[in-house]
């Protein structure tokens, strides 16, 4: 079945209601959620630096870097192994197993730069700090005890007042996504509705399908007409 | 003032019941400013007949009792008639009278619902006699609203549109005093008239409505509708009322089609 | 009367109400219509049951009385009558008794005196109704009716689950369509109509039914 633009507009404004109507709760719902149900995370992160030790000359060489490269990225994987997180739990006597802490970490080894970011994500914002910091700190000792280095440094450790604001929930984006997939969806379910009805409404469209004409309407009688 | 639309006449269709009745209504017609009234009642609707030397001798015989009452109101005979293929005939032989009997308007009452199959040809056929056919109250017309290519189209072969002092004002309720307004400013509108039936119930009443028009659009549109109604009942040609959509109000009323 | 009836025949006693205007419309356009073909024997039937033909078969007649037309209902649903029982009129002699000659032509008309017309009620319904509907003796009797009404309106069963209708279309001047409005299917009506093209109708036109209106009626009637 075809329908032209001017159907389209028919449908939305005979629907208006309905799409309204379905648009403003949803936006409601996700607002209320959003501002307060769901509780807020927050964020803390610590900054680390992994240097390449040359025994040799202070000057820099292709290898050299790119051995670099692999340092960082060892080093980031060394912060999420079991090794650190269990001592992380024990040092902290945190209550959650090693999976639960995992999901909170994000390790950051940036390319281009020697630099490791550590982020924690929690929903107390103190507890996310002194895990970030732990953290930082056990993946430093751990390995500077395995490779027998001291070339890691901690940079920026994580404090409270860095760490304000939640990362997350961020209302206004959910409004706005709330706010498009309703709209989408009602305007696609009053499109959907009228192309599944398959009455005729109207007496043109009898005498058009049918090539027969209308000859009489009859109104509805209401009560108060009788 | 000028009624062009008026049941007043006692006793012949389903607007003055008595007498009495006619006088209150002319009496309240007066008090509101209207100085001639054309008595239109139903003609060939399928209930009342009403035929032409008929209604002209009600007409005498009632002008004759507001005279004796001192009630300073100049009575003019018409008919409010039905459409029916046989209508340009019946008006050749003088059994539906125009307006003022004999000049050049013809009030013309269209089904609601749905319009006969011969309503364009009548229509063409009496303006190609001469007579100008006054569409009463469209806005009260479903089909009409659905269409109103079709109204246009009549109005541009020479027809002309009346509506409704009572639709304006609400008393038809409110999607019928919306469609009023939409002609009103879409310029496709030439008079106003009452069609009293009642004292009360139906007034025979117009200031109020002019009123509205003045606030709805503008003084100039209200003085152009009065002017209009005095040419009809000359049978002189009435003025366009220029439309008084706003562009964006055109632009708007271009997807509402 | 019972209330039922006046509620049924509303043309007769709300004259001034917006359906009796509509049906006017509909008379009207009928006449327009058939006026050069002579269209006399009418049929109403309509897809499905439920649509509304028994009332328009009612209401279109009293406004054609009231037009000084001579009309003659004939209830050709035998499967479930209503003609009689809306008018409270008897409901026998009928059509049924007619078709098997137990009466005459006359006998199985009855006048109503309120609605200024003749009724043909179905009579005691047969076993059979669409065979019964099959022979030459109908066709008489619509010959004469055709020759003593201006207009012979005959109510019928719904086309869709019985054959009376398509049967009777072949012998009327022209069928009507009711479709009520708010249950108007494209499929029902295709069926409808490609079963009146089989039998070789002549489908006049619709009628629809229930149409939902803005007015406020109590301030303004016809």
């Amino acid at each position: 079945m075809e329908l032209s633009l001017t159907d389209v507009w028919r449908i939305l404004k005979q629907n208006l209601l309905l799409i309204l109507a379905i648009v403003t709760t949803t936006v409601a719902a996700v607002g209320v959620t959003s501002y307060f149900l769901l509780p807020p995370v927050y964020e803390a992160k610590a900054t680390l630096l992994v240097k390449k030790i040359s025994p040799d000359s202070g000057q820099l060489e292709v290898d050299d870097l790119i051995a670099s490269e692999k340092l960082v990225k060892t080093f980031a994987e060394i912060v999420k192994t079991r090794l650190v997180l269990d001592k992380v739990i024990a040092g902290l006597k945190l209550n959650m197993t090693n999976d639960q802490l995992l999901k909170k970490i994000r390790v950051n080894a940036d390319n281009e730069t020697l630099i490791t970011t550590i982020a924690v994500r929690d929903k107390d914002r103190d507890q996310a700090v002194t895990i970030t910091n732990e953290l930082a700190k056990i993946s430093l000792g751990t390995w500077n005890e395995i490779m027998q280095l001291e070339n890691v440094l901690v940079i920026d450790e994580a404090r409270p007042e860095y760490t304000l604001d939640p990362v997350s929930p961020r209302p206004l984006l959910n409004l706005a996504v709330g706010f498009l997939v309703s709209s989408v969806f009602a305007v696609g379910f009053a499109v959907l509705r009228e192309l599944l009805d398959k009455t005729l409404k109207t007496e043109e469209e009898m005498e058009e399908k049918f090539a027969v004409p209308v000859l009489g309407v009859i109104p509805q009688i209401k009560r108060r007409n009788v | 003032m000028v009624d062009l639309h008026c049941h007043i006449l006692p006793g012949v269709d389903d607007g003055a019941r008595d007498i009495a009745e006619a006088v209150e209504m002319a009496r309240r017609a007066v008090a509101d400013g209207i100085t001639e009234i054309v008595a239109t009642p139903h003609t060939e609707n399928g209930l009342h007949q009403n035929r032409g030397p008929d209604i002209c001798e009600a007409v005498r015989r009632f002008q004759e009792i507001l005279d004796e009452w001192q009630i300073p109101l100049v009575l003019y005979p018409g008919s409010e008639v039905h459409i029916h293929d046989q209508l340009v005939r019946h008006v050749e032989l003088g059994e539906v009278l125009t307006m003022c009997n004999g000049r050049k308007y013809l009030l013309l009452e269209l089904p609601s619902l749905l319009l006969p199959r011969y309503t364009d040809d009548v229509i063409a056929n009496l303006i190609r006699e001469g007579i100008t056919p006054l569409i009463a109250h469209p806005e009260r017309s479903e089909c009409l609203q659905k269409s109103q290519m079709r109204l246009q189209r009549w109005v541009e072969l020479g027809a002309r549109v009346q509506i409704n002092a009572g639709s304006l004002l609400g008393l038809g309720g409110k999607r019928i005093r919306r469609r009023a307004v939409r002609l009103l400013r879409s310029g496709w509108v030439h008079v106003l008239a009452s069609d009293g039936h009642h004292p009360y119930r139906r007034p025979p009443l117009l200031s109020q409505a002019y009123q509205a028009v003045e606030k709805l659009v503008s003084p100039a549109c209200r003085m152009m509708l009065e002017e209009n109604a005095k040419a009809v009942l000359h049978g002189e040609p009435c003025r366009t009322i220029p439309s008084a959509n706003s562009p964006i109000k055109s632009i708007f009323a271009f997807f509402h089609k | 009367m019972r209330p039922r009836s006046k509620r049924d025949l509303i043309c007769l006693y709300e004259p001034r109400s917006a359906i009796a205007e509509a049906f006017r419309t509909l008379r009207s356009n009928i006449q327009f219509v058939g006026v050069h073909k002579k269209l006399r024997v009418l049929l109403m039937t309509s897809a499905g049951a439920g649509e509304g033909k028994t009332s328009t078969v009612l209401n279109l007649a009293i406004v054609m009385a009231q037009a000084r037309q001579k009309v003659l209902i004939i209830d050709a649903d035998m499967r479930k009558p209503q003609v009689h029982e809306r008018m409270l009129m008897p409901g026998e002699p009928g059509l049924s008794n007619l078709l098997i000659g137990q009466v005459e032509q006359r006998e199985a008309i009855h006048f109503a005196e309120e609605a200024q017309l003749d009724v043909m009620p179905s009579g005691p319904p047969p076993p059979n109704p669409a065979e019964l509907l099959n022979t030459p003796r109908l066709e008489e009797v619509l010959q004469q009716a055709r020759q003593e009404y201006d207009y012979v309106l005959v109510d019928s069963p719904p086309l869709l689950p019985v054959t009376d209708a398509q049967v009777l279309s072949r012998h009327a001047d022209g069928t009507l369509l009711v479709v009520d409005s708010r249950k108007a299917l494209e499929e029902n009506i295709r069926r409808a109509k490609s079963l009146l093209d089989l039998a070789g109708a002549n489908l006049m036109g619709f009628v629809v039914n229930n149409k939902k209106t803005a007015e406020k009626d109590n301030y303004y009637y016809a």
